[in-house]
């Protein structure tokens, strides 16, 4: 993932088209990441609506910075698009009125409950185990959850993931290390392993 | 956990990276070859080989994990776009960022021929009032009063014709 992809040149494009005055380019930024951006984003607030508002709030504050984008620093537009909508969301959960405090939500143990099991039949393992993830994932600390979806969802590199996260890549591999750990140990939890006796 | 389990785990651990990095899943995964050493660990560590396993269930999960749908997705593109649009009124926004600049082409012509127009009627005025005082028009004095009595103005002037010219 280290070199530039078609979509990564294009995006370049895009900036470059509409700092030059073309605003419409930036439409092409929009429609190409509204997607990754607004599940990100959903995953950190949870709430779609939220989620929604944020990623137009994202976009806005990444036309208002454009002239910001260093090339150089990022390679490319989507990791610096992640870091914006990702301070959003933190300034969004900062914000908000919650009974789990945002140092809750940023610390290492806020939640320790395992997830509830339930049917372990061989042929709906595979979907059982993505759903079970998918719950783990949402009980995980907000920087675990971010990393471990960067690198395994979308298949960030280390460097965008540290780029996104304003990480240095060592921090992203520990982040992830230790992600993977809690969610192996909420997954086994549930019901002495379903077939997944390896985590 | 022995100090080979913990290099074993970093071997595998940079294979998993490769794996995630070329994208592959499944057999193309499973191609990827373990270093004969880590396969001899394997063999006979059960820790290790549940590590490597937990290690390609969850690439695979995670790949497969549900996205959401942007809900109202083409409203939410055309909403964005609104708010870009609207930003700061068209591209004077961007120019005042330093993108575009203010005076190109034909505005920046303009600008210097007011700049340029305005001096000299402002020099001669000067002049002709500093050639009256002796009734000599040629009074090397005036000329030299004219000349610092504009170069002190000058950063007025330019004030004064930026407003007048639009951008």
């Amino acid at each position: 993932m280290q070199g530039r992809t078609e979509g990564d040149i294009d995006d370049l494009a895009a900036v470059k088209e509409t700092l030059a005055g073309d605003r419409h380019a930036f439409e092409r930024l929009v429609v190409r990441h509204q997607n990754l951006i607004f599940n990100i984003l959903a995953r950190m607030v949870t709430e779609q609506e939220v989620a929604r508002d944020l990623t137009q709030d994202a976009f806005l504050k990444a036309f208002r910075n454009l002239r910001q984008f260093d090339q150089k620093q990022y390679r490319a537009v989507r990791p610096w698009l992640v870091k914006i909508a990702t301070n959003s969301a933190l300034d969004y959960l900062r914000q908000v009125k919650s009974t789990v405090s945002f140092e809750q939500i940023m610390s290492e143990e806020p939640y320790l409950e395992p997830i509830s099991a339930s049917d372990t039949s061989i042929d709906v393992e595979r979907i059982l185990f993505v759903e079970k993830l998918n719950q783990a994932l949402s009980l995980l600390p907000l920087r675990y959850r971010q990393a471990f979806i960067l690198r395994y969802q979308y298949e960030f590199s280390y460097d965008e993931i540290g780029k996104a996260m304003q990480e240095n890549e060592n921090t992203v591999r520990t982040l992830l290390f230790r992600a993977k750990e809690r969610l192996r140990k909420l997954i086994l939890t549930t019901g002495k392993a379903d077939n997944v006796n390896g985590l | 956990m022995s100090m080979v389990c913990n290099k074993i785990k970093e071997d595998l651990d940079s294979l998993f990276d490769q794996i995630v990095d070329t994208s592959l899943s499944g057999a193309d995964a499973a191609s990827l070859s373990l270093p004969a050493i880590c396969q001899a660990h394997l063999s006979h560590c059960q820790n290790c080989r549940d590590y490597h396993s937990a290690n390609l269930m969850f690439f695979e999960a995670a790949s497969t994990l549900p996205t959401l749908a942007v809900p109202r997705h083409e409203e939410l593109t055309a909403s964005i776009m609104q708010a870009v649009m609207a930003e700061k009124g068209s591209d004077n926004y961007l120019a005042a960022q330093g993108a575009i600049p203010v005076h190109a082409g034909a505005s920046a012509r303009k600008h210097d021929l007011w700049l340029l127009s305005t001096s000299c009627l402002a020099f001669a005025t000067m002049t002709a009032y500093g050639s009256t005082l002796d009734e000599s028009f040629c009074n090397i004095t005036a000329w030299l009063i004219s000349l610092l009595l504009l170069l002190a103005l000058k950063p007025l002037i330019e004030k004064a014709t930026e407003k007048e010219v639009p951008a």
